[in-house]
């Protein structure tokens, strides 16, 4: 029983780090479609394919995700300072229930629209490795920038990339 | 011929890839935000039950009004500084020595009501307060006429993985004792003694509603560990108590915490094993439950036991005059259990948040796990009563 | 017999650490963990208190934590 019980440790290692590895880094490749419904009017939807040829910053928050406070305010300038048939910064909601972001939206009001993704379902489709997250999509959809967690000084440099995306030249669609 | 060694080079394949699949970026951990930005003030109203008879002197026991202040704030990005200060004004009289009686022993009661005062400040700074782990700085110092004692400690909390952290630290205290009335009682002059701890403890994230955490303290005391006012009856003579000049401690720990989505609530339970090296060995058991209510009411009931097996040293008077080294009468370090229940109310109104509830405690010998065979008069009964307001700062 | 108890104890501890894996929690699945009612201590100022009186009136004491300084309190 000597030998085989170190094998079984290391295969029982092995199951605790893969259990917990989460996310793949889609950075480079096209973002997962979706067709989500809108926080609190459900029965308008949004598809990430009418949004191409924009510019797309996609910011996944929660009312439980204490730096979400300060990035909304700050997301909400950031949007304004940048031209809007350029560039759409869309947010996707993760609570498992609605009171929770219902109220922070009211605390927190903001131009830009969030939809709701209660499951997680499109959460899980771009890797989400932590909240919040923030991805910036070219005007050809595909993922070229991932942003874990958030702080104020985050603001900077996402300015600078999204100028960076929407004077890259590009592929017609 | 000697058994082969067990690392094989399979084995070390099988692990740089499994190191390889834990992330980098740790996401957010489930204790990972415990720093709000608050201002708060509780005050707190302790009141001992009086002693019941068969007793000598002043049966009226203690009365301890206290009051705490605590400034947490954020420092810059990633840091966090909480300053906290509180006072405490003591008066009462409390257990002196222990007479044996015709039936029950007799707890003779210190004549003189005590009226003393403590203040304490505590400080800490944390470096890291995000996800990814941190390191606590804590410093203390707490004063009162014949007790002064200064400690620091250092803490840190590092995530092995998106579901486990890592805790340990330690800390150290040092304290000066200088009885009231030293001459007139006879009483030791001026004292000091030297504490050392550590712990470590890991944290686990069980399910999206669950965690728990086991952890280890260990503590070591050097240098004068008896209670200068308390006495013995060795024989036929009153003397002043003596306990052994070290002391060392292993507590034992363990936590869980659930969130019920249904009733909106969520239980805690905790259970300390507790065993030193003067023959004290205890159990805790603590459960409460978090219960939400519309208009952002919070109801916590909370249930305590606790359980203590004496030190060996204990008795509540020694008739034998022959050489005792070390012995005590305090109820505290005899056999004996507790019950206790509380139940806490707290109501947000915006930024701000009142509070408040009541404990009630209740020990006595016959409450020990494993029935008692010494009596331990004065075991303390007592009524808590706080009140607490907290405002919080964006 | 020695060498089964190790066995045993080890595919125990870690049964433990992988049982608890094994059910892997999303990022964006830690609401109800983030609830200020799942902290450790959600309120430090009141347990600071009771550890206090309970130091004060028992005979152990032990958290999970750095331990703070003593106090003459009887």
């Amino acid at each position: 029983m000597r030998k085989p019980w170190f094998q079984v440790v290391a295969f029982q290692l092995l199951l605790t780090a893969s259990a917990s590895a989460i996310g793949i880094d889609i950075t480079g490749n096209p973002a997962p479609q979706f067709d989500l419904p809108v926080f609190g009017a459900e029965q308008r939807h949004i598809a990430l394919t009418s949004l191409r040829g924009k510019v797309v910053m996609l910011d996944f928050w929660a009312s439980w995700c204490g730096p979400c406070r300060q990035s909304f305010p700050l997301y909400e300038q950031l949007r304004s300072e940048l031209p809007a048939q350029d560039f759409t910064l869309l947010a996707i909601n993760l609570d498992e229930v609605s009171a929770g972001p219902a109220a922070f939206l009211e605390e927190h009001p903001v131009s830009y629209t969030s939809l709701a993704d209660p499951e997680g379902d499109v959460a899980k489709a771009f890797g989400l490795i932590g909240m919040p997250s923030a991805f910036l999509i070219d005007r050809d959809g595909i993922v070229r920038k991932r942003h874990t967690g958030f702080k104020p000084a985050d603001i900077e440099s996402l300015r600078s990339e999204i100028r960076d995306l929407i004077t890259e030249p590009h592929n017609a669609p | 011929m000697r058994p082969r060694t067990r690392f094989s080079p399979s084995l070390a394949a099988l692990m740089s890839a499994a190191a390889a699949l834990i992330p980098e970026a740790q996401a957010q951990t489930a204790t990972g935000a415990e720093s709000d930005a608050h201002v708060s003030y509780r005050y707190n109203d302790y009141s001992e039950d009086a002693q019941p008879a068969p007793y000598g002197g002043d049966p009226e026991r203690y009365h301890v009004l206290s009051q705490q202040f605590q400034l947490a704030t954020h420092v810059g990005a990633d840091a966090a500084l909480d300053v906290s200060a509180t006072h405490e004004v003591m008066s009462g009289s409390s257990p002196w020595y222990v007479l044996p009686g015709p039936g029950q022993p007799i707890q003779i009661m210190s004549g003189a009501t005590i009226r003393d005062h403590r203040n304490e400040v505590r400080a800490s700074f944390t470096q890291g307060t995000g996800s990814s782990g941190g390191t606590t700085y804590s410093a203390s110092y707490s004063a009162e006429r014949d007790y002064h004692a200064t400690a620091v400690g250092i803490e840190r909390s590092m995530p092995l993985s998106p579901a486990l952290t890592l805790g340990f630290g330690g800390s150290f205290s040092h304290d000066l004792i200088d009885p009231t009335d030293a001459q007139i009682y006879h009483r030791v002059d001026h004292e000091q003694k030297n504490s050392a701890s550590l712990f470590g403890s890991l944290a686990f994230i069980i399910d999206r509603a669950t965690v728990l955490q086991t952890g280890l303290q260990l503590n070591s005391e050097h240098g004068y560990l008896s209670d200068p006012y308390k006495e013995a009856y060795v024989g036929d003579d009153i003397l002043p108590e003596r306990r052994p000049g070290r002391r060392d401690q292993a507590a034992w720990l363990v936590r869980y915490r659930h969130a019920f989505s249904g009733p909106d609530a969520a239980l805690h339970l905790d259970y300390r094993y507790a065993q030193d090296s003067w023959g004290v060995t205890s159990h805790t058991i603590e459960s409460a439950w978090y219960q939400t209510l519309p208009a952002r009411w919070e109801l916590v009931p909370a249930l305590r036991y606790y359980s203590q097996q004496q030190a060996r040293f204990y008795a509540p008077y020694f008739l034998d005059p022959g050489a005792h080294n070390v012995y005590s009468s305090d109820y505290r370090l005899g056999t004996f259990g507790a019950f206790s229940a509380s139940l806490n109310v707290r109501k947000r109104v915006g930024s701000w948040q009142f509070s408040g509830g009541l404990e009630r405690y209740h020990s006595a010998t016959g409450y020990a796990l494993g029935g008692s065979d010494a009596a331990v008069p004065a075991v303390v009964s007592y009524t808590r009563l706080f009140i607490g307001l907290d405002y919080l700062l964006q | 017999m020695h060498r089964d108890v190790r066995f045993l104890a080890g595919l125990a501890l870690l049964a433990l650490l992988c049982g608890c894996a094994t059910t892997a929690v999303q990022p964006w699945e830690r609401g109800r963990l983030a609830r200020w009612d799942m902290r450790w201590d959600p309120d430090p100022l009141q347990s600071a208190m009771g550890n206090h009186t309970h130091f004060s009136k028992e005979g152990s004491s032990g958290e999970i934590g750095a331990a703070g300084g003593g106090c003459g309190c009887n």
